[in-house]
This record gives C-alpha cells, sequence and structure tokens, in this order.
C-alpha cells in the first residue's frame, strides 16, 4: 500500500468505513510509515469535530408537520378529488391545440390560386406572393386585384 | 498512536427506520387515499428528514417548510411509487433533491446580487476566521462545509452528521455505494483540510483539494 492509497483509507477508516481486511492493510502501513502516522491523528481531529458538532441537539420549533399537511390536503383534495379523472381541461386544451395544428396545416397546403378570396370582402383581394413570404414583407392587395373587384362590384 | 481496531464510540446512534414492510402497507392505503394511513407515515419520518434538512440550510422554520413541501410531493407521487423498494431512501432522495435545488437557486440569487452590488461591499475571505465573531461550534461547522463541492458535502452530511449508512447514502443518491465511499473520502480529506486552513491547525500531509475525477476509485 502506498501512502496515496493509505490517506484514502485513513478518511474511511476514520468513521468505520472500511472493512477488517482493508484496516489491517492499513494497519501494516501505518507501522512502517511515520508521516501516515501523522496523517492519522490529523484526521481523528477533524472527525472528532464533525461527531461534537453532530452531537448537538437539533430541535424542531413545531411538534408536528402534519396538523398544517393534513389540511393543505384536505383542501386540495376538496378542489381536486383524487381517483376522479381531473384531465379535462388538459386534454381539452390539447384537443383545440389539435386542430388548430390540423388547420393550419391544410391552410398553409392549399395553392395560393386556390385559395379563398378573403379580402374580397373588405373590398378587394389579398394576395401573398412567394417572393412577400420569403422577404418577409407586409402583404398588400395587388393593385389590378384590387381594380378587378372595384370593376366587379355592382354600381351604388 | 491509536490503534485503529479500537471501537470508536461516535457510531452510537443506529439508524432507526420503521419496518418496511409497514411502510408498504401504509403507502398502499394511501394510494387508496386513506389519508390517515399516509398521517401515519408522516409522523414516522418527519423528525429525522427535518434534521436531515436542517442540516443543510441551517435555519429550522425553512427545514420545516421544506419536509412538508417534500410530503407534498410525495403524496403527488404516491403512484410512480415502487412498493417492491423501501420507503425512507426514496422519500429522503425527494427531500435531499428539493433541499439541494433550493440551496442552488439562492446561491443563483446570491451570485447575481453579488455581481450587482460587488462595488458596494467588501467581500471577506471564506477560509479565513473572522476573530470579531465568536460562533458555536456548529456554525463553523456549517461554514467550513459550505467550503466543499456540494457532491462531496453531501455524502459527509449525510455520513457523519446523519449517520447514515454508506449503502443507505447511496440509495438516497441514486449512486454506487463505491462511489459514495470514494466520496466520503474525498470529502472528510476537504473537511480536515478547510478546518485546518481556518483555524490555524497543521493541515494533513500531501494532500491540498483538487478536482480529481471519480473514475481515480
Amino acid at each position: 500500500m502506498n501512502c496515496k492509497t493509505a490517506q484514502r483509507q485513513m478518511a474511511l477508516a476514520v468513521g468505520e468505513d472500511l472493512s477488517p481486511v482493508e484496516i489491517q492493510e492499513l494497519q501494516g502501513h501505518l507501522q512502517a510509515c511515520g508521516k501516515c502516522q501523522t496523517t492519522w491523528e490529523q484526521q481523528q481531529h477533524g472527525f472528532a469535530v464533525l461527531q461534537h458538532s453532530r452531537a448537538q441537539e437539533i430541535h424542531p420549533k413545531s411538534d408536528s408537520v402534519w396538523p398544517v399537511l393534513s389540511d393543505q390536503l384536505r383542501e386540495r383534495e376538496a378542489d381536486f378529488p383524487r381517483g376522479e379523472f381531473n384531465g379535462w381541461f388538459a386534454g381539452l386544451a390539447v384537443t383545440a391545440a389539435c386542430v388548430l395544428i390540423f388547420v393550419f396545416s391544410q391552410e398553409s397546403s392549399i395553392p395560393v390560386a386556390s385559395r379563398p378570396q378573403i379580402g374580397s370582402v373588405f373590398g378587394g383581394t389579398m394576395v401573398s406572393s412567394p417572393v412577400d413570404r420569403r422577404e418577409g414583407t407586409p402583404l398588400r392587395p395587388r393593385p389590378d386585384a384590387v381594380r378587378a373587384n372595384q370593376s366587379d362590384s355592382p354600381a351604388p | 498512536m491509536k490503534c485503529i481496531l479500537e471501537p470508536q464510540s461516535q457510531i452510537d446512534e443506529s439508524l432507526h427506520e420503521p419496518s418496511s414492510s409497514s411502510d408498504a402497507r401504509l403507502v398502499e392505503a394511501a394510494r387508496r387515499n386513506d389519508q390517515a394511513a399516509y398521517g401515519e407515515l408522516v409522523l414516522r419520518y418527519e423528525q429525522r428528514l427535518i434534521r436531515v434538512i436542517y442540516r443543510f440550510v441551517h435555519n429550522m422554520e425553512l427545514a420545516e417548510d421544506l419536509a412538508q413541501e417534500t410530503f407534498l410531493r410525495v403524496y403527488d407521487r404516491l403512484e410512480q411509487f415502487d412498493s417492491s423498494r423501501r420507503f425512507g431512501p426514496w422519500l429522503f432522495r425527494i427531500g435531499v433533491n428539493l433541499t439541494l435545488d433550493y440551496l442552488r437557486r439562492k446561491k443563483r440569487r446570491g451570485r447575481w446580487s453579488l455581481f450587482t452590488d460587488r462595488w458596494k461591499e467588501k467581500i471577506p475571505d471564506p477560509s479565513l476566521a473572522d476573530p470579531r465573531k465568536a460562533l458555536d461550534l456548529q456554525q463553523e461547522v456549517h461554514k467550513v462545509l459550505q467550503m466543499i463541492p456540494e457532491k462531496y458535502r453531501t455524502v459527509l452530511t449525510l455520513r457523519d452528521l446523519e449517520n447514515f449508512s454508506t449503502s443507505e447514502i447511496a440509495a438516497v443518491l441514486h449512486r454506487k455505494e463505491a462511489t459514495i465511499r470514494w466520496r466520503l473520502a474525498e470529502a472528510r480529506h476537504r473537511f480536515q483540510y478547510y478546518w485546518g486552513k481556518r483555524h490555524g491547525t497543521v493541515l494533513p500531509e500531501n494532500f491540498t483539494p483538487s478536482e480529481s475525477s471519480e473514475s481515480e476509485q
């Protein structure tokens, strides 16, 4: 056993975390190595400090957390009874999200020419060209489409 | 030299744990909405859990709040509990993780405030004892523990301050027992090193804490 291994073993031996065989090996090394004997004494000192600290009493402020905890559980039970299915809201939200995704995916797959001319309701056709979409420019009515719409509409 | 074969008196408190079979029965009852059964489990483990959390946060009120939060989480996750395993380590795993998460969040907030207030006050060197303050032993130990990286500190706290066995710590932290033993040795070395540095006592020979890898085990 070299000194490096012995130091690691000492740190375990001080808290009785070594097997009897390991302790015997370590003891053999300690009898032959004065340097490690000193380290062993220092290790014991550090461990004693921890043990003194551990011995100090810790007193909880309240006798038990159960009275408060049981109230909290009862309140939650009243709001969301355990055992019943409480996932309706989440289920509805997921369904709504799926429907929206489906609708938008359908809309984006329709060719531009065959899309309903929603803009015509407001007196002009809203057309988005691929160029507009690529460059991110705002959608605007195409002048010729606006003119065509205006000519289609009955005279006042 | 004191012979290392002499039994030392520190392992005086055995880890008192209620029988796992009755724990399993209570868990089953709690799953069927029996709050009295869950109350029984809480009463069995709360004192120990509060003590363990207190060792990390050093504030009794906060320790009780975190213990309460732990029991709420455990209640919510009862369905996920594997009945073939012991309830205690599972409970302590949730409690210790909750506490460590709390401390990490607090540390992040602390770092931010240090950054924003860096010119307002001088930060004292934590490796030097402040002679103006007479801290009691527990506070002093706590300060030294704060200088040890979390993964070692957690093992040291559970083993040397709360007397969990290394196999129990392995179950709580979900690590191999060999890893826990390696971390324990490293943690004890580091504690001795920083304690000696802070109190001007002799330091262990040939030891300086380093970010050594666990693959050395």
